[in-house]
């Protein structure tokens, strides 16, 4: 049992450092598209880390069953997110953001 | 839209021709049984009669044409690829997330934004999707737009690009559905913009083919 919760707890460690890691990101990045690099890759392994977490922690039953589907949803959804939001950002004319610009100017 | 022949496949059996069918029933009963919890036959024969009405309802859904006019029917996926291409993705994600938080916690931060485009040849609207989900799950890189058979996709640093022309994972997706592909042929036309002024202009090429 010890073995079991320690593994639940360095997953669900490790799945709230991604997470606050994509949260850095969406604030340190310079525009839209980079920032939905952080929120779509990130977050969407902080989110499985942790579900994953929960699941060891619970054992094989329904409950860890259902956990895990949430994580494959999370997974299909977030890049499909991602890619709407970007898009969008595209077609309304919002300019990606590049280092060389910067130099230019 | 290039077509690639799909190699010779014997003439399909019953179980081939409505595979698909049965696997969607398949996947909405576990799905029914895990989110009930109950398995006493009242609730499995109600799940059973629910299952029965939805791949009725979805039947005809195959054979309305897309937006593009083109049709998801008549594609068979190769089912034992898919198995082995969803632990590729996911060690893809994690890969993904890993280098994406190392940026982010760079100090100095070193990206260097572009945008790509290239024109793929997978043959179905279904690998395109696949595809752009694909693509915004590996390192460094988010699909923006997908028009016709060309794609628009974010690259965060300079590296990640040459993943992405390689065509190394367009054949791993065009692989699902054809029986050979090698990368040199799915992927052409590429494109890379560093500059904003290039970046501007495709963008307005892409508002002028939209309707």
């Amino acid at each position: 049992m010890v073995v079991i919760d320690a593994l639940a707890i360095i997953l669900m460690l490790a799945g709230a450092a991604f997470m606050l890691a994509g949260s850095i990101g969406i604030l340190r990045f310079p525009d839209v598209y980079c920032r939905a690099h952080a929120a779509t890759k990130v977050d969407t392994l902080g989110i499985m880390l942790f579900i994953l977490g929960l699941a060891v922690f619970e054992g094989f039953n329904l409950v860890s069953v259902k956990m895990l589907l949430v994580a494959a949803f999370v997974a299909l959804t977030s890049p499909v997110a991602a890619h709407a939001l970007s898009r969008r950002a595209m077609l309304h004319g919002v300019k990606p953001w590049t280092r060389k610009q910067k130099k230019e100017g | 839209m290039a077509q690639i022949s799909s190699g010779d496949r014997s003439p399909p059996g019953f179980l081939v021709q409505h595979r698909g069918i049965i696997i969607q029933s398949v996947l909405l009963l576990a799905l029914w049984l895990v989110l009930s919890g109950r398995f006493y036959p009242e609730p499995i024969l109600y799940g059973i009669i629910s299952v029965a009405f939805v791949v009725w309802l979805n039947l005809g859904v195959r054979h309305i044409p897309l937006s593009s006019g083109e049709y998801l029917s008549g594609h068979q996926i190769y089912f034992s690829r898919l198995l082995l291409y969803i632990p590729w993705l996911l060690w893809q994600i994690a890969k993904s997330a890993a280098f994406v938080a190392y940026l982010t916690l760079h100090p100095r931060m070193p990206i260097n934004p572009m945008v790509v485009t290239f024109d793929s040849r997978l043959p179905n609207p279904i690998a395109k999707v696949i595809l752009g989900n694909s693509i915004s799950l590996t390192p460094g890189t988010l699909t923006l737009d997908i028009h016709k058979d060309q794609f628009t996709v974010h690259a965060i640093v300079d590296e990640v690009e040459e993943d992405l022309v390689s065509g190394d994972m367009e054949s791993r997706v065009g692989r699902l559905y054809l029986s050979q592909c090698t990368p040199q042929e799915m992927c052409d036309g590429v494109c890379i913009l560093k500059r904003s002024k290039e970046i501007k202009k495709a963008m307005e090429h892409q508002e002028e083919g939209k309707p």
